[in-house]
């Protein structure tokens, strides 16, 4: 396996040398449909969430402020791993126990108030908390928080939410 | 009216007719229009169960014991008093052994 391409645009790329390796910019999804047979390393930024470009047909995704991992990732691609950043949405995600709940139960729909009433806590600290969550999940609303949540496919999954090991 | 599996009432004693079921305080659940959503806020676990669990569930909060609930349960679903009550003890056999509901006897005398 050799490499085609380096943190370039595959626009160019003969279709023959497909068996190739290509980092790229460009989204994963477009790259697979012209290189079928390729390993793709998708450049992004950081943040981007892994689980989807890798659905999309990437094999490793890295940070582009993150240069010696480009290197790292290409040769763990080549030689046939897959790779995401550790940062990924889809790796752990730094939320707090309180704020599982709280995002749980916004999940279902429960109000601020609700939420508050159900957990003895004003609804101030449920604020402070989502607020907290919403940063960790890099969303800006309970809808996109839930959304993101429910979505097992491109999404996080309920499973994050998990407060117990065995569960 | 049907549960996830069988549950041999005979095994669980804690779980009479004349029990009176409720829901903790870490245990929140919705009901949607195909199903009734449980969360375990200890656990971070959510339980789906049908419309009818869902409308056990809050005939349990409403009206105390098993057997309240499941002679409601009998005229709204137009069964036998015997289908309901079993139906019922089952169910909350399954809830009380996934630590959903609290179950205790019914102290009203």
């Amino acid at each position: 396996m050799r490499v085609v391409a380096q943190v370039a645009s595959a626009r160019d790329l003969d279709p023959a040398q497909a068996r190739g390796l290509v980092v790229t910019t460009e989204a994963p999804a477009d790259v697979r449909r012209r290189l079928p047979a390729a390993r793709i390393v998708a450049v992004v930024a950081r943040g981007t969430p892994s689980r989807r470009l890798l659905l999309e047909g990437a094999d490793g995704v890295v940070n582009d402020d993150d240069g010696y991992a480009v290197t790292a990732a290409a040769t763990a691609v080549a030689a046939g791993l897959v790779v995401t950043p550790r940062d990924g949405r889809s790796s752990r995600n730094g939320l707090t126990g309180r704020e599982k709940q709280i995002l749980a139960m916004i999940v279902l729909g429960f109000s601020n108030r609700a939420i508050s009433q159900q957990l003895h806590v004003t609804e101030s600290t449920v604020k402070s908390h989502l607020s907290s969550a919403f940063r960790k999940l890099r969303v800006r609303s309970r809808n996109e928080a839930a959304a993101l949540l429910m979505d097992a496919q491109n999404g996080l999954g309920l499973g994050i939410l998990a407060l117990s090991e065995e569960s | 009216m049907t549960t996830a599996r069988g549950v041999n009432v005979a095994d669980n004693a804690s779980v009479l007719l004349s029990s009176r079921a409720s829901v903790p305080n870490h245990i929140v659940y919705r009901s949607f229009v195909n199903e009734t959503v449980i969360l375990n806020l200890e656990t971070g676990r959510y339980h789906g169960i049908n419309t009818t669990g869902g409308r056990i569930l809050e005939l349990l909060e409403r009206e105390g014991t098993l057997a309240a609930a499941a002679a409601r349960l009998a005229e709204e679903y137009d069964r036998t008093l015997e289908e309901a009550q079993r139906h019922v003890i089952e169910f909350c056999n399954e809830l009380h052994e996934r630590g959903l509901i609290a179950v205790s006897p019914d102290d009203r005398g």
